[in-house]
This record gives C-alpha cells, structure tokens and sequence, in this order.
C-alpha cells in the first residue's frame, strides 16, 4: 500500500464499512474506560493517521516515535502507565492499521488473509472488553495472559449476546464489502446487471442462515469445524466433477 | 480448465486461517461465518466463471503468426508478430503466451500479452527474437489463457499455427544454377530455361490430330491452318512435383563427427531441395517434436529462401527422416498430413556406426534390434539408412520423385 494514497469519497464508505467491526470493537473497548487515557488515544490515531494520512511519513513515523521514546524514558524512571497506555493503543490499532494498509494491495488474495488476520486479532480484543470496566492495563493483561491461558486450558471466552449480535452482523456485513471491494477491483464495471451480483447474494443468504442455525445450536466448535470442513468439502468435489 | 492462482490462494489462505484460528486459538461464531462466507463466494463465482468460459476452444479464435525473416543464421535477429482475433460476442480476457523454442532469446518486445479482446478489438504483438543455434527453431504454438471476467478461473487454448525458423551456421542463399536451352524432354532438373516449368506441365508441340474433344485445342496453329487442320497441343511430363521433407525423432543428438545429427541432416536436406525449389518443385518442411506436427513451405524469394506457414500440401511425396523413437509419430503424421494422398519414403536413421565407441554393447544391440522390428512392421516404404549414406539417400529419394 502506497501509505496515505488519497481515497475517492466511494472508497471512503466502503472502506468504512469494512472496518466496521474493528470501529465497533475499538468503540466498545474505549467505552469502557471510567478514566480517559490520552497515552491509548495518542498512540491509537498516530498508527491509524499513519495509513491513512497523505503527510510523509518521516514527520508521522517521529510523531510515533517521540510520544514511544518519552514513555519508556518515564517508564525507566518508574512510571510504566504511559508506556502500557501507548502499547494498548498500539494493540487496538493493529487490525485497522493492517486492513488500511492492504487496501490497495494489487493481489486480492493478499487482501483476503490480511482481512482474516485483522479478525484474528481483533476477536480477542473484543474479548478483552468484556470486563464492566477497563484500564489500558487491563487491555494489555487480557490479551497477553487471559487470551494464552484460555487457550491452554480450553476455557471459553463470554460475551454479552448484544455485543455478539453486533459484532456477527458487522463483520457479515464487512465480509460482502470485502467481496465487493476485490471484485470492483478486477471488474471496475461491476456490477454490469444483476447475474454478476446473484452469487454474492446467496452465498450471504446461506452465511446469515447458517449463522441463525449456530446460534440456535448454541454455538460449538465441533459444529463449526465438521460443517466447514463439509462445505469445503462439498464444493471442492463441485469443483473437481464441473470441468 | 483451472483456477487461478488468486483463487487457489485465496482458498488456501482462507482454510488456513479456519483451521489454525477457529479449531486451535478463537471460538467464535464471526471466525466460522467469514471462512464460509468467503469460500462460498468465491465458489459460487468460480462455477459462474466455468460456465462462461467452459465451451471456448480453440474453434473460437484465430491466431495469425508471421515471422521475418525464418531462413537466418546464428546471430540474426528475427521479428515475430502475432495476431488473435475473437470470433465470440462477448469480451473475454485473455493472456497470450508464445513458447519459444531453445535457441531462440527474446531480443526485444514480450512474447506474452494479457488484455481483453472482442470482435472489434484484436489483441497483436511483436517482438524480436535472436537465434543463437542452428536448425529448425519453433516459434509457437500460440497458447490463450481465457479468463472469466473475475480471473478466477482460466482455460488454456493451443491454437495450431507454429512457425519454424531456420538457422544456419553460416548466411544461405539459393545457389543460382546454370540453365541452356536443351531439347525438349530432357528430365533433369535445374537444366532448362523455359520459364513456365514447375508452374504447370510443360507445353511440347502441336500436333494434327482429329481429335473431337476441344480440349488442349492450340487455336492459333488451327487458325493458320485456315480451318481446314486441326491441331492439339501435347505436353510433356508435368517436372514440378509437391514434395515434404519431414524430420522425426530421435535425431536431436550431438555426435563427434557430425554436431548435432538433426542440424546436419536438415542442412542436407534442404541443401539438395534447393535444386528442386528453384525448378518449381514445391517444398514443404515438416517438423515433429514432441507429438506436435508441424508444417512450413520452403519458398524462394528474390532469391533469398524463406518459410511460409498456412500452407498445407494436399498430396505429394513424403520424405521422412527419423529414428522413429516415439511410437506415436507414424500415427501422429498420418492423422496431420492424411497420407493417403502421399507416396511415403521413410528413411530410418542408423545412428550404430557412429556410437559404437561411445555406449555399452547392450544398447547397441537394443537399438539393432529396435531399428530391425521397426524396418519389419512399418507397412509404408522404409530404408535403413546410415548417416554416412544418408546424402546420397536423399538425392535419390528426391529424384525419384
């Protein structure tokens, strides 16, 4: 990605609305805060205006380094808030950061995994913010200690069903922007007429019905996993019988 | 048909990232929901782009591919310009790709094109082509990738029209040869001037004849006959004769004595084809190699020999040259030339004079007896020919023609 590269007001909503999980989480995380912490903020902006200002980057990559270099010099003298604030920040700026930066990658697959890797990260983040109240701290504990040892010990993760339902709908939404983006990309035309755009329709039509039928079955991994695996299953056998 | 490179990618990244984030890492119903939705999509779309681009063949296209000059020697530079035409409505993206023979180094230019073609817009490319090896060189064939309008899936198209280039060691030209009016009938070749020999068969005298039909009547002798005799003209035996000098496999070899054989036998071949060339004789060249047939007419222009592709001769005498190593080949060139229409002369190369020194007792014996039980079961007329023979080998299957 050229970093800064100007945006047409058209890539700005989509663009927008491909981060809108990602804005949701960052919102849901930052609402949480009883105290604000500017050091979370300074540090969050500073790596988003970093992909998305049109500045040189010399001037935003010293903005990024001054605020880093006064806080481990506070943190040296035993002050570590500051540096844990602007690490938390950081941290909730990575996923948007990296889909920025991917935007305007040329190979769409490459904008695919970044989108998936942004999820990624992202989930646990969200998990993060379950707590009633939350301290950069907190942010930085979370992800480095909770998320491993639930891992290790299997344990799951809760969420309130609002922000669940919230989180699924944006990020179903965000995936057929994704699609729309990489297809706009190859085809600058699309949509010619409505053919081109049935396949995306369907496959969300059976996307939000198989997300009602998880909700229903109260969500399992298992579950998840076998009809992943039959859906890639079945469609590769598609594939490989329609030559 | 296939997927492209995006599309594999993207599947494989995406089931990667279900497997290794939603079974091992993160439980939650997003990451599960993002991989389906994705591989649907993107499924659903690939059997859309199929069903675009699954019946296109070759029949769809045509493919133009020129090269000048073909006839050059090492070091020479050769421009190659294609062009493909669509013959389908819609527009389609294509990439096209022309496979260069070894020996022949791009010089200037790409020898691929990638863009989107219909009726009205032809897709065309040149570029420049350096020989660094003697022989017969093939540029082509043209290969078309069609793509659906996502480039998720493509369809690789080979389209028949290969040309050959000729190099040599050294500049060839067409030798002038000497010409004197010699009585008429005097069958050799190279050895008369009439100016109409090898274009049609050789017109002789006029002679009195009561012969009702008005064919082959010579007018203007009946005419100054004032009617009252009728003369028809008579001709000789037509001298031009159509005839293809096929090279097989098994030939492609370097020996001390003679570089590489098949260099060296296409050098002699065409060496001796002049001489017919230039007395009318139309000549094709045909070239096997690796199950693909291909065939080019040896032409002479302002005395500099040049190939000209596109052109298929519909019967004639068939000069075959070869080891015969492929088992497919005879069945290859009776497919590709119908050689029925053609009086056969194969000339089976007997390489064991010349590596007798240089492999094991084992495998001369096997290639004795491989040469013996193909000279036995070919039905067509098959001459076990040593390389030492093979000039007079060829001036006499070529006078015989």
């Amino acid at each position: 990605m050229l970093l800064g590269e100007k945006m047409k007001s058209s890539d700005i909503i989509l663009v927008s609305l491909l981060l809108s999980p990602y804005i949701y989480t960052v919102y849901n995380v930052l609402s949480k805060f009883t105290e604000p912490d500017y050091f979370i903020l300074l540090s969050f902006f500073s790596l988003t205006g970093l992909a998305l200002s049109r500045y040189s980057s010399i001037i935003l990559l010293s903005l990024m380094l001054v605020p880093s270099l006064v806080c481990f010099g506070l943190f040296v003298v035993g002050n570590p808030f500051p540096l844990i604030g602007l690490a938390a920040g950081y941290l909730l700026a990575l996923p948007i950061f990296t889909v920025l930066t991917s935007y305007h990658e040329k190979k769409i697959e490459n904008l695919v995994l970044a989108y998936l890797f942004s999820l990624t990260l992202n989930i646990p983040i969200l998990y993060s913010s379950g707590a009633a109240s939350l301290t950069s701290s907190d942010i930085i504990i979370g992800l480095i200690v909770n998320v491993p040892r639930n891992i290790i010990s299997g344990a799951q993760h809760t969420l309130s069903q609002f922000v669940n339902n919230i989180f699924t709908i944006l990020t179903a939404l965000s995936c057929v922007i994704l699609f729309f983006i990489i297809i706009r990309r190859i085809e600058p035309e699309f949509p010619k007429n409505v053919r081109e755009i049935t396949p995306l329709i369907i496959s969300t039509i059976i996307t939000l019905f198989l997300a009602l039928a998880t909700r229903a079955w109260i969500y399992g991994g298992i579950i998840a996993a076998l009809s992943t695996f039959l859906i890639i299953v079945g469609l590769s056998i598609i594939l490989k019988i329609v030559k | 048909m296939k997927l492209t490179r995006r599309a594999i990618r993207t599947y494989q990244y995406t089931v990667l990232f279900f497997s290794i984030v939603s079974l091992i890492l993160i439980n939650h119903p997003t990451i599960f929901l993002a991989s389906v939705f994705v591989i649907l999509t993107l499924t659903l779309y690939v059997l859309r782009g199929i069903r675009k681009i699954r019946k296109l063949s070759g029949e769809y296209f045509e493919a133009f591919l020129g090269i000048s000059p073909n006839v050059l020697s090492i070091g020479d530079r050769s421009k190659v310009r294609v062009c493909v035409e669509s013959k389908i409505e819609d527009r389609l993206k294509i990439e096209i790709y022309i496979p260069l023979s070894g020996g022949l180094k791009i010089d200037s230019g790409e020898a691929n094109w990638s863009g989107v073609i219909d009726p009205k817009n032809n897709a065309t490319m040149e570029f420049t082509v350096k020989v660094e090896k003697s022989g017969l060189l093939e540029v082509g064939p043209v290969i078309i990738i069609v793509k659906d309008d996502f480039e998720l899936v493509c369809k690789d198209i080979n389209i028949n029209s290969t040309g050959l280039i000729y190099s040599s060691v050294e500049p060839m030209r067409a030798r002038s040869i000497v010409t004197a009016p010699l009585p008429i009938g005097f069958n050799y070749p190279g050895y008369t001037s009439h100016p109409f020999i090898g274009i049609n068969e050789q017109y002789r005298d006029s002679i009195q004849s009561n012969h009702s039909s008005l064919k082959n009547i010579d007018w203007r002798r009946t005419a100054r006959a004032e009617g009252e005799e009728v003369y028809i003209k008579e001709y000789s035996k037509r001298r031009s004769s159509d005839i293809i000098l096929g090279f097989g496999s098994g030939l492609d070899l370097d020996l001390p004595s003679y570089g590489n054989v098949l260099n060296w036998i296409v050098q002699v071949a065409i060496s001796y084809a002049l001489y017919y060339l230039r007395e009318g004789s139309r000549i094709w060249i045909l070239n096997y190699n690796d199950g693909r047939p291909v065939i080019t007419q040896l032409k002479l222009r302002y005395g500099e020999l040049t190939l000209r592709g596109g052109s298929t001769p519909s019967g004639g005498y068939l000069i075959y040259i070869s080891r015969l190593v492929d088992p497919n080949e005879l069945n290859s060139i009776k497919e590709y030339l119908n050689v029925q229409r053609f009086r056969v002369d194969i000339l089976l190369i007997d390489l064991l004079d010349e590596v007798l020194d240089l492999v094991r007792d084992k495998v001369i014996n096997y290639e004795a007896e491989r040469l013996k039980q193909l000279a036995s079961d070919i039905q067509e007329s098959i001459k076990l020919v040593r390389l030492k023979d093979l000039i007079s080998s060829i001036r006499r299957s070529l006078a015989s023609r």
